[in-house]
């Protein structure tokens, strides 16, 4: 049992209760925030990975340091403009971030190399698989962004 | 006598989460991950030291965690409650509601 504090009467269990309940920490800004975050980097990863199989020598330096910029950018950004990491958002996050990676490395990637044996990879080519290896990404930053907590 | 599993509610109140201070810190802090530290002490409207004091105390038992770093040059104190914080912060809402339904 509790010694500094004294039991509470129903009233002040109630008062306490009601005090719990009063004002929200979490905001939609920093929701959105968050699925911003999270949707830059899933496509960022996804044009990153495709566009690797069209691009060489300087465009493939001026990729990685783009790509690398972007992800590094995205962290101080979000970490900079919310004050508050909303429920569950990073597990969120990382889950369609890491599906989307995954996606692109194990079906994206394959399908554009196995066409690139019958004819060159093309730019539309590498947006459609940029588009798909996206979409884990895309939802979940609509899932965080929808989230009422 | 009303019992819940043979024993009143008021002995499932969590002493360290008892304080109306500690009580606010904790209930802000289920609603999210983690909070940066001036955004907590504006919500809960609590003066710098005393929101620091509290959450040390809360860490020293397991149910916070301060996480400090920056932003730019910017010193920044992130915070946030451990599952322990938040299983503790369930019990102690329950053990409240038994004692407000006057069980």
């Amino acid at each position: 049992m509790n010694t500094t504090h004294p039991e509470p009467t129903p009233q002040q269990a109630h008062a306490q209760l009601a005090a719990t309940q009063t004002r929200s920490l979490g905001s939609a800004r920093d929701r959105r925030v968050h699925a911003l975050g999270t949707a830059v980097v899933g496509v960022t990863i996804a044009v990153y990975a495709t566009a690797q199989t069209i691009v060489s020598g300087v465009g493939e330096v001026a990729l990685s340091v783009a790509f690398f910029a972007l992800i590094l950018g995205q962290g101080w950004w979000v970490e900079r403009a919310a004050v508050t990491v909303p429920r569950r958002s990073r597990l969120i996050s990382r889950l369609g971030i890491g599906t989307s990676f995954v996606l692109g490395l194990v079906a994206v990637l394959p399908w554009l190399n196995l066409a690139a044996q019958t004819s060159p990879t093309t730019w539309p080519m590498v947006w459609a698989g940029s588009a798909v290896a996206a979409v884990p990404a895309l939802i979940a930053a609509a899932v965080i962004v929808g989230r009422r907590r | 006598m009303s019992t819940i599993e043979g024993r009143h509610a008021r002995h499932r109140l969590d002493e360290a989460i008892a304080s109306p201070v500690r009580l606010s810190l904790v209930a802000a802090l289920a609603q999210v991950d983690e909070a940066e530290f001036a955004h907590v002490r504006d919500s809960i409207e609590v003066s710098d030291s005393t929101l620091s004091r509290h959450a040390a105390q809360l860490e020293d038992v397991g149910y916070a965690k301060i996480r400090k770093g920056y932003v730019g040059k910017r010193p920044r104190t992130w915070l946030s409650l451990t599952s322990t914080g938040r299983a503790a912060f369930t019990q102690h809402l329950a053990a409240l509601r038994a004692i407000a339904d006057g069980l």
